[in-house]
């Protein structure tokens, strides 16, 4: 029962993914695709030829800029946020909490046109505007998957290299990373995804100089009227977050095996440690 | 390998009522090992992270070989420490796990494999070096984590109740490995365990009770003249008996008994009588010599013996141990005495709640009013 029920599952998560995308599929192949028919009368790649010329490889190589830069900068801040979180070592982790989810709770809209002000009377660049935002929306995912990686990972570990002659650096770099080094591929790869697929903030905060990916991809699909092309942009632009995932996917599997919980002892707060 | 000495170690947790640690000092010498027990929240585990660096002291001095470490880190203390839980690292493998501190001091990686190869030789875990660390059973595990340590050849080796999550069996053949251990590598050890057999592997035990060092001697010799009260309620299997020593000889309900020159001096003073060291006599009223009237209150078997709890006529509460088949049943009359009667008793200075004695020698004005020994525990405590 258990199996066919997990089973229906699987079947349901990826008709979830796959029905929308089928027809985005089969657009980007399209030469010419009308009503009533069930499948394009003509296939060919002319959809991928008029992205390539409206500039999709550019906005492609923006957006994996703009992706890593994000990962660069929120997938370290969440980590060290996430092992104050999950080895309990602050005495107000509600507050800590709150302040992480605050990005979240707010409009995005909201958040991007008052920090736009903020940002451009600042005189910071709009790319580094923009990865700073979205590095802040980032930051709750890396701190969150990083923080369950810690508490299923004994604090004591960073005890035990430190007795064996580790510094405090050496002893996170050669024990504790690797402990947790599949939960922190997962929080870089969601920070990636959230500077790879951003719009709102992208669009507001860039002043429509920064053009990604989904930036092309919401300007084309408003006004080109061009289906073919929408459609090989948005598949374009789906296609690397899907191999990611997929890859890191693969590559934690069997990766991160730590104590059971309950038998780790209490973490001892980090004013009680030596430095 | 090198000498260890805590010295005077004072700590307090943040909103702690009282100090973990109330001036503890343990020695322990070149090669030497000594144990550390104590009841829970006793302040054994408080005193190995000090005495490692793991925690910061409120005061005291850490020496190894004599240089005080107190404010150097862990790493920069020539010494190592051996946790409860293996805590391998799962990343590497066996002899990775085991070469992780020969890497750290510079040796090459064949050259750390090869260094790994020898201690894993020495915990009978050859031909495992490139095992998957989380394939291998508990024992296993500890051995790795045990070969580590080692391998880490510091001055001093902290092994923090290293065996307690394993079972008796494995118990057992670690205490074996850590004989052989010694044995090879005379390595200086300071054990903590709350396990009275682990801690006499070690040449000399001492003992902590609220974070202070109650006694520090061999545990037979623990066994045999347990300094306070609550070192015996410790051991567990002593009946007190409360009453007064003058001129060498203990008055107290029984009667009067001779004691021991080296226990305590005139004044309040309780007898520390080993329950095997009492027998019953069936007239509960008409024996001879020393001796208390008692009611039987239950009987509990352990192994081959039985041990009759009993309640003397003044109340005080009565252990006797009997070989099982001895016909004592609860409600039963009996005349509690001693086996050998002349021999002199040991005494000890009383500190129990409500007595009038002192508090141990050194101790600060203030903590002569607690109490030694939590009033509310039964008067024999787990063996």
């Amino acid at each position: 029962m258990t199996r066919v029920v997990r089973t229906a599952g699987l079947v349901l998560a990826l008709l979830w993914l796959v029905v929308p995308l089928a027809p985005v599929l089969v657009w980007a192949g399209a030469e010419r695709w009308s009503f009533p028919d069930l499948l394009p009368r003509d296939w060919g790649v002319s959809g991928w030829r008029e992205a390539a010329s409206a500039g999709l490889p550019l906005a492609l190589l923006r957006s994996l800029v703009l992706g890593l830069a994000v990962a660069a900068v929120a997938t370290p801040l969440g980590v060290m946020t996430g092992r104050v979180l999950g080895w309990r070592l602050t005495g107000r982790p509600r507050m800590v909490v709150a302040l992480l989810l605050v990005p979240l709770v707010l409009p995005p809209f909201a958040v991007a046109m008052g920090l736009d002000v903020v940002l451009i009377r600042v005189g910071l660049h709009e790319l580094v505007s923009v990865v700073l935002l979205l590095s802040v929306v980032a930051i709750p995912y890396t701190a969150y998957t990083s923080a369950t990686a810690f508490a299923r990972t004994s604090p004591e570990l960073e005890a035990q290299a430190r007795a064996l002659g580790a510094t405090p650096r050496q002893a996170r770099l050669r024990v504790v990373l690797p402990a947790v080094r599949g939960s922190i591929l997962v929080a870089a790869l969601l920070a990636f995804l959230v500077g790879w697929s951003d719009y709102v903030v992208t669009l507001l905060v860039g002043g429509g100089q920064l053009v990604t990916a989904p930036v092309l991809l919401g300007a084309a699909a408003s006004g080109s009227g061009n289906d073919a092309t929408v459609a090989a942009m948005a598949l374009a632009t789906v296609a690397p977050p899907v191999v990611l995932v997929t890859v890191a996917a693969l590559r934690v599997r069997g990766s991160g095996r730590t104590a059971p919980a309950d038998r780790l002892p209490e973490p001892v707060p980090d004013h009680e440690r030596m430095r | 390998m090198s000498t260890l000495e805590v010295r005077d170690v004072w700590h307090r947790y943040p909103d702690a009522d009282a100090p973990a640690l109330r001036g503890a000092s343990v020695a322990v010498a070149d090669g030497e090992m000594v144990s550390v027990v104590g009841p829970s929240g006793s302040g054994k585990s408080t005193l190995l992270r000090v005495a490692a660096g793991l925690l910061r002291s409120t005061s005291g001095e850490v020496l190894v070989d004599g240089r005080d470490v107190a404010d150097q880190p862990t790493e920069r203390r020539d010494l190592t420490v051996m946790f409860q839980h293996p805590l391998l690292f799962e990343h590497l493998d066996v002899a990775g796990n085991v070469a992780f501190a020969p890497r750290l001091a510079g040796s090459g990686r064949r050259e750390a494999r090869r260094c790994a190869r020898r201690y894993l030789r020495l915990v009978h875990l050859e031909g495992m070096d490139s095992r998957d660390v989380a394939s291998l059973s508990g024992g296993q595990q500890q051995r790795v984590a045990l070969a580590r340590a080692l391998a880490a050849e510091r001055g001093a080796l902290l092994l923090d109740e290293p065996f307690s999550s394993l079972d008796r069996e494995l118990r057992a053949s670690m205490h074996d490995l850590l004989v052989e251990v010694r044995a090879a590598l005379a390595p200086t050890i300071l054990m903590v365990t709350h396990d009275l057999d682990e801690a006499a592997l070690a040449e000399s035990s001492v003992v902590l009770i609220d974070g202070r060092v109650h006694q520090h001697a061999p545990m037979t010799e623990i066994y045999r003249r347990p300094a306070t009260v609550a070192v015996a309620r410790l051991l567990g299997g002593f009946t007190e008996i409360a009453g007064t020593v003058r001129d060498g000889v203990h008055h107290c309900a029984w009667g009067r008994l001779p004691v021991a020159a080296e226990g305590a001096g005139d004044g309040a003073a309780v007898l520390l009588v080993r329950r095997e060291a009492l027998r019953l006599e069936v007239d509960a009223d008409l024996g001879a010599g020393p001796g208390i009237g008692a009611r039987v209150v239950r009987r509990r078997p352990i192994g081959t013996r039985v041990v009759v709890s009993l309640v003397g006529d003044d109340d005080s509460p009565l252990e006797v141990e009997l070989p099982v088949g001895e016909d004592v049943r609860p409600g039963a009359r009996f005349r509690v005495v001693l086996s050998d009667r002349r021999a002199p008793q040991w005494a000890v200075r009383d500190e129990r709640p409500g007595s009038a004695a002192p508090a141990l020698a050194g101790e600060p004005e203030e903590d002569t009013r607690r109490p030694v020994v939590d009033g509310g525990r039964s008067s024999v405590g787990p063996a």
